[in-house]
């Protein structure tokens, strides 16, 4: 791609931004209840105390003034402060950032090394008993709620087996300081291999709950492409050109079938990010999903702003690479 | 000297399973061709051309089987072969072209590649490791595409297909299917979706071949024209069946098949020009339906009572066959 079309793409990327915060701006403002009640709490407070409190969280300006100077300090970089921890929005988010991107990352490497075998072998044996459960997967997959899922696992798994731990990202017994703040890569730089397992044991769970819709969705996408490729005259054309079965299948066949299931893929990890919220509020995640649940519930406006936008921003991200990674696997498209 | 079979096709009958029940595509087709000799396939859209030799090269599409019939290759039964064998026949010995150059090659791999899997796939005659294999191969690669005339295949090799146009793709189908030196080319319409420039200089390269490697081609084609300038003999296939066959001057001059003679009577002549076509009245039958009759009686000019009784291809001279009991009247 080049430079000219990258930037056009990054200015496209404002309107989406200003939109987003906007409309998340409006919708705060618009819920009952009151942050700085929620703050004082039940203690007794003058009603001098409470204004002072407001001119000081600078909610006595009007709305739309406020959204503006919310943009201005945005733009360079100052989401304000966190009403609740009273310490700057960025900082309590980039601290609970790793924990969330973690627990993504695990999911979506859950989804992929399910979902593309099932999808490949479904194609293959289309219309097998092995095809029809595999739909049946995907089915149930799609259309269960992501909360019943998890709490389905926590039941079955954490509860009734005991094989893995009900909540939390780690054991106490088990410090390990951070360097990334990826607890996977943290453990192995510490060559804590004991806490390395500790650690898996604990994403588990909540990493299933959040791949498994997705994981539908990419096995239903993979076996309509595959059974499309394997259709497709290139295909014969390979075997009448007497290639090996295997340089076929994966060279010729896959390499085409997963074209769309990347780019699906790299779209839906964005859809994780509403995914989160539920799953890390049901499994105790330390992560920014479960930050945000809280602030929404004590109206800690800078920080849910901050937050939406960076989800914006990261949808929007997401939805590039997706367009890159689909040039870049297909030679005739061109950006 | 007589000269020795190459391919011999004995009772092919080819079925698919469809949502609307069986369809016999290919039904009792049986065909022989000699080393060198240039066959030319010739039919209406529909008549089983491509499924005949998707059958000989064991290329049914999924929902498709071969019921029965003997195919044999240089005397060897290609359907009692393993996977194996027949992969190892495929393109080293019998190569094929598909009907549309535009889908048959990779859009997600280069031409180089697309070449060098099929020597890697065949020939033994390679250096075994290293670079001296890559330049072998190259080399080869760049000698083939300019043996079907694409200019600066050197640089041409990098490129993906969508690069090319539409004929330069026929010829570097061409090139894929001879990089092995087969000796049979199973040519699948290589010049429908070309101009007549371009179809010429097509069919003029894959004759040239043919006498400089000595190899047996099968030109599948609607095309009667082409099949009098390029074809020794030709097999006029409808429905599903042969229904006749001969060395190419005794069809064109003395046909003895109604169906032959109207596919030639459809043939655009230059002298008429400004005239219309004569396209055959009435449609092809729907093959879920055929009975034991004449396939061809619903839309036959000849057609009397008797043509509603099975009819077989019968010789009427040392390798000239035909399916019609008027054939004496047409000569
Ligand atoms: N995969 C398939 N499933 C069902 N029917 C098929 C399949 N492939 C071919 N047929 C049927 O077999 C018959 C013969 O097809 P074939 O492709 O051999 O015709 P053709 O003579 O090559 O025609 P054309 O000149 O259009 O290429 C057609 O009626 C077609 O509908
Ligand atoms: S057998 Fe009868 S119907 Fe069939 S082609 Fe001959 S004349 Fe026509
Ligand atoms: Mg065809």
């Amino acid at each position: 791609m080049n430079p000219a079309k990258f930037f056009q793409r990054l200015l496209q990327l404002a309107p989406v931004l200003l939109g987003v915060s906007f409309i998340a701006f409006m919708m705060l403002a618009m819920t009952p209840g009151d942050p700085v009640a929620l703050i004082i709490g039940e203690h007794a407070a003058t009603p001098e105390q409470i204004e002072t409190l407001r001119r000081d969280l600078g909610l006595n300006q009007p709305l739309l003034q406020r959204f503006a100077s919310f943009l201005a300090d945005a733009v360079t970089g100052n989401f304000g402060t966190s009403f609740y921890h009273r310490r700057p929005v960025a900082e309590v988010i980039g601290e609970r950032l790793p924990a969330t991107i973690e627990l993504s990352l695990v999911a979506l490497i859950v989804a992929l090394v399910t979902s593309i075998p099932l999808g490949v072998l479904a194609a293959i044996r289309k219309n097998t008993i092995f095809d029809r459960i595999a739909t049946l997967f995907s089915l149930v997959g799609v259309s269960m709620p992501g909360f019943w899922l998890g709490i389905l696992l926590i039941m079955i798994f954490a509860v009734n087996l005991q094989l893995f731990p009900v909540a939390g990202r780690i054991g106490f017994s088990h410090e390990v300081d951070p360097i990334t703040g990826f607890m996977l890569i943290d453990t192995l730089l510490h060559r804590n291999f004991a806490a390395f397992g500790e650690t898996l044991r604990y994403i588990a769970l909540p990493a299933v709950t959040l791949g498994l819709p997705m994981a539908a969705i990419l096995m239903r996408v993979t076996r309509t492409s595959m059974l499309e490729v394997l259709q497709q005259d290139y295909v014969t054309f390979a075997n009448a050109k007497g290639l090996k079965p295997r340089r076929i299948f994966f060279r010729h066949a896959l390499k085409n079938a997963l074209i769309p299931t990347v780019s699906v893929a790299a779209i839906e990890t964005g859809s994780l990010l509403g995914g989160n919220m539920i799953v890390e509020t049901i499994f105790g995640w330390p992560g920014l999903g479960r930050l945000v649940v809280e602030s929404i519930f004590v109206r800690n406006y800078p920080l849910v702003q901050a937050a939406v936008l960076l989800y914006a921003v990261t949808y929007v991200l997401l939805n590039f690479i997706a367009d890159i990674l689909y040039t870049l696997l297909n030679p005739r498209v061109k950006l | 000297m007589k000269k020795r079979v190459l391919l011999e096709v004995n009772a092919l009958k080819t079925t698919f399973s469809t949502r609307a029940g069986p369809v016999t595509a290919v039904d009792g087709v049986s065909l022989t061709l000699n080393e060198g000799e240039c066959l030319g396939v010739v039919g209406e859209s529909g008549s089983g051309k491509s499924v005949t030799f998707a059958s000989v090269m064991g290329l049914v599409r999924a929902n498709g089987r071969i019921e029965e019939g003997e195919i044999r290759f240089m005397g060897r039964d290609l359907r009692a072969m393993s996977a194996e064998e027949l992969r190892l026949v495929r393109g080293r010995e019998i190569a094929m072209t598909m009907q549309d150059a535009l889908t048959a090659l990779n859009p997600s791999l280069r031409i180089d590649e697309q070449l060098a899997e099929m020597m890697e796939a065949h020939l033994d005659d390679l250096p075994v490791f290293g670079p001296a294999r890559k330049r072998a191969i190259r080399d080869r690669s760049v000698e083939m595409l300019r043996l079907v005339g694409i200019p600066s295949p050197e640089a041409r090799l990098q490129q993906y297909p969508h690069e090319f146009s539409g004929g330069m793709r026929q010829r570097i189908m061409i090139a894929i299917a001879l990089a092995c030196r087969p000796k049979l080319l199973i040519a699948d319409e290589p010049t429908t979706a070309l101009d007549v420039t371009i179809q010429a200089q097509v069919l003029d390269l894959i004759s040239d071949l043919r006498r400089e490697l000595g190899m047996s081609v099968v030109f599948i084609t609607h095309d009667l024209g082409i099949v009098a300038e390029h074809c020794d003999r030709v097999m006029v296939m409808y429905a599903g069946q042969v229904v006749e066959e001969g060395e190419t001057s005794e069809i064109i001059e003395q046909c003895r098949h109604p169906y032959t003679r109207a596919l030639l009577a459809s043939i655009p002549r230059p002298e008429l020009r400004g005239q219309s076509l004569n396209p055959i009245p009435g449609n092809v039958p729907d093959l879920r339906d055929v009975t034991n009759e004449c396939r061809f009686r619903s839309r036959c000019a000849y057609a009397v009572p008797a043509c509603s009784r099975p009819v077989m291809m019968r010789e009427i001279a040392p390798g000239r066959k035909t399916r019609c009991i008027r054939d004496g009247e047409l000569a």
